[in-house]
């Protein structure tokens, strides 16, 4: 193990060393050396998984060589001493292209490597003792994501191409964990114990969003047209949906607890439908009210945006008002309308974990649950899925408006 | 014909438009000229209800058009417009189609109308159907825009300077089609613009606009001719209006058909203006020039002192 240590730590001032003589060579990727030299400093100063007699016991940092055999340890500081040369080589596709396959490769290879430390502590300490994942694991990972997305970003400029690497990188995380090879990590033992809610609190969750989404999309969109058909409209309106958005959520959802309550209480039949002072309810007319302002300022500025001349001509033809909005101003719009949708369903995602505090269920279960418990890994098992369900539907949503942008527009 | 009977609109305490009559032949060009804020475009929406007049009517047929659905109305009247304002996500072919495809045409005659339009306007249609407008220059796009609003072939045509933003030599081509255009369609065309070379070239009748009130109707010779006032007076062109005279007074009228020097040099043709005839004799260090009117089969001889008195 010792061995293994050396090579990781070694690496520091030969990555760093040839990286000095050069700054001045504009050819160099800077940003990568500095990735690079965390990552170096993390593996070397910082536990890589973090190991605990049991659950509830806060663990103790495990460095890479440490936790790890040396083969593997010596794999993930190849892949870093790579990364950060490759950091070095003349730029252009090549390099960009080097630097995805390496930074893709140490993205995988860390997780595997935490998860094989993992099955090391099992073998070793038995089923109670936990491994979580350590400091110096998600800054390499992170480390390697922002290297990968960076380098993507200059190969790939088109964002249809950018979905298909990043789902690609995603579904080779998947493949990682559906294989069982993570099981004997921390998080994987949270989502173990609790498979069976997790489906139904990510269906919930869904059903919130979309709950939201079903009754904010119509009313937004109703109100972003009245502000593209007043114009004294909208100056109050804009005002009155900026003010509920600073709001903190955590306020709308004491605040309808009132009036919901009261509403319930005065017609018990409404019980029926899940309406009162906490539950789905609330949630979802919260979450409704936060999703106005993004889809009616969406709903305007993308119609807004359709030049006054094209209505004009469209009009002097003798197109009425709908088929004007539906064969030009819409489909002109389209691209900005899809961008609001992906706003504004990303930051409802995100906001519904909140929602759990109310009882409406969801993600956040997990994260107020491991809060109570003092279980950081099932903070982090519900905050990575809202994440991660964020990132999908960033990926989807951005991935649509690339195609209906592509040939629409000049 | 086209009868414009007392419109007024008013914005506000502004009159946009003020009591206009004005009468427009079937199959002749009309422009509508004055200073910007006269009334003119204005006065072009009224005719097809973009705007609805507070007063007096318009007359298309004899058929009152407030009596028309608008919509209806506007499928009947074609409309271009400065900005052109194609669909930029249509092809030019789905562009020009939009009336008949409102108006329920089979896709073959629409098809087949397309190709016909734009060979019209000069675009080669196996070239030109299936581009994007983006992929166009704006002549051409104009050129598009003309197409388009001749589709369903209407008998009226509006137009709120169709030229005014593209380049003098693009302009001067998309003015001799119109021309070539209207005299094998026989389309009326309501023309606005504040180029007076624009409207003495294209239009038959000229109507000058100021503060929304009509102020001098008329060919543009008699425009020329006989100002009515001096706001007309500047705005035809002021010290330059013997010049544009020139451009509207035929060759053969200013010809003395009893002489016939026997000049060997090539003819002027009679029905040619005088501003050609002009510009010859400078060019050539001459003051006269053989004349030929082709029409009554005659030859005579014009001289640099019937150009100037009449």
């Amino acid at each position: 193990m010792s061995l293994a240590g050396e090579a990781v730590v070694a690496p520091a001032p030969e990555a760093a060393a040839p990286a000095r003589p050069r700054a001045g060579v504009p050819r160099a990727n800077p940003l990568l050396v500095l990735i690079v030299t965390g990552m170096v400093v993390a593996l070397g100063s910082l536990g890589f998984v973090s190991v605990a007699p049991n659950r509830i016991v806060s663990g103790k940092p495990l460095a890479l060589w440490a936790a790890v055999e040396p083969g593997v340890a010596a794999l993930v500081a190849a892949l870093v001493v790579a990364l950060g040369a490759s950091a070095l080589i003349r730029s252009g596709v090549w390099r960009d292209r080097l630097i995805a396959v390496l930074a893709g490769a140490l993205l995988v290879a860390s997780l595997a490597a935490a998860a094989h430390a993992a099955g090391l502590v099992a073998a070793a300490s038995g089923p109670v003792a936990r491994t979580s994942l350590g400091a110096a694991f998600w800054i390499v990972a992170a480390g390697a994501a922002f290297a990968l997305a960076d380098a993507v970003g200059r190969l790939a400029p088109h964002p249809l191409a950018q979905s298909a690497i990043a789902a690609a990188v995603v579904g080779a995380l998947l493949a990682l964990a559906a294989s069982g090879a993570l099981a004997d990590l921390s998080l994987a033992r949270e989502f173990a114990n609790r498979r069976a809610a997790y489906g139904a609190e990510m269906l919930r969750h869904l059903a919130l969003v979309g709950g939201a989404l079903a009754a904010a999309l119509p009313i937004g969109t109703g109100l972003g047209l009245l502000a593209l058909r007043r114009p004294a409209w909208r100056k109050p309106l804009f005002a009155v949906l900026n003010l509920i958005q600073t709001i903190p959520s955590i306020a709308i959802f004491g605040l309808l607890i009132g009036p919901l309550s009261a509403l319930s209480g005065a017609f018990p039949g409404l019980r029926a439908f899940g309406v009162g002072g906490i539950g789905a309810a609330p949630a979802v007319i919260a979450l409704t009210l936060y999703g106005l302002l993004p889809v009616a300022r969406g709903a305007f500025t993308g119609l807004a945006s359709v030049p006054p001349a094209v209505i004009d001509a469209a009009r002097g033809m003798g197109l009425d008002e709908r088929q004007i909005l539906r064969r030009v101003s819409i489909p002109l719009a389209l691209p900005i309308l899809v961008a609001a949708l992906r706003v504004v369903v990303v930051q409802l995602t995100g906001l519904a974990v909140v929602a759990a505090l109310i009882g409406a269920g969801g993600l956040g279960v997990f994260i107020f649950q491991g809060l109570g418990q003092t279980a950081t890994d099932l903070i982090l098992l519900g905050a990575l899925s809202a994440i991660a369900l964020a990132l999908v539907f960033d990926l989807v949503l951005r991935s649509l408006g690339a195609l209906l942008a592509t040939g629409e527009r000049p | 014909m086209i009868v414009l009977d007392r419109l007024t609109k008013r914005y506000g305490p502004t009159v946009a438009v003020d009591q206009l009559s004005l009468t427009v032949p079937t199959g002749s060009i009309c422009a509508l000229v004055g200073a910007s804020g006269c009334g003119k475009s204005t006065t072009l929406r009224l005719i097809n209800r973009l705007i609805e007049p507070d007063g007096g009517r318009v007359l298309i047929e004899g058929t009152d058009a407030a009596s028309l659905p608008p919509v209806a109305l506007r499928r009947r009247i074609g409309y271009v417009i400065q900005s052109i304002g194609l669909f930029p996500h249509w092809s030019i072919a789905r562009n020009i189609s939009t009336v008949p495809e409102l108006l329920g045409w089979t896709p073959a005659r629409i098809a087949a109308r397309v190709d016909e339009l734009l060979d019209l306007v000069g675009l080669d249609p196996a070239l030109y159907r299936h581009r994007r407008p983006h992929q166009l220059s704006g002549g051409q796009q104009q050129r598009v825009g003309v197409a388009r609003a001749l589709a369903a072939d209407p008998d009226l045509l509006l137009m709120d300077e169709p030229f005014g933003a593209l380049d003098p030599v693009t302009r001067d081509g998309l003015q001799g089609a119109l021309i070539d255009i209207q005299a094998r369609t026989g389309k009326t065309v309501v023309i606005v613009t504040h180029d007076i070379d624009e409207a003495i070239r294209l239009a038959s009748r000229i109507a000058v606009l100021d503060g929304g009130r009509l102020i001098q109707q008329g060919t543009p010779r008699e425009l020329l001719a006989h100002p009515a006032n001096s706001f007309v007076e500047a705005f035809v062109g002021g010290p330059r209006r013997g010049l544009r005279l020139l451009q509207v007074t035929p060759v053969g009228e200013r010809t003395d058909y009893t002489v016939d020097h026997g000049d060997a040099r090539e003819p002027i043709a009679a029905d040619a203006m005088l501003d050609a005839a002009l510009a010859q004799m400078v060019a050539g260090g001459i003051d006269r020039l053989p004349v030929l009117d082709r029409a009554a089969g005659r030859r005579g001889t014009l001289s640099l002192a019937d150009v100037v008195t009449s």
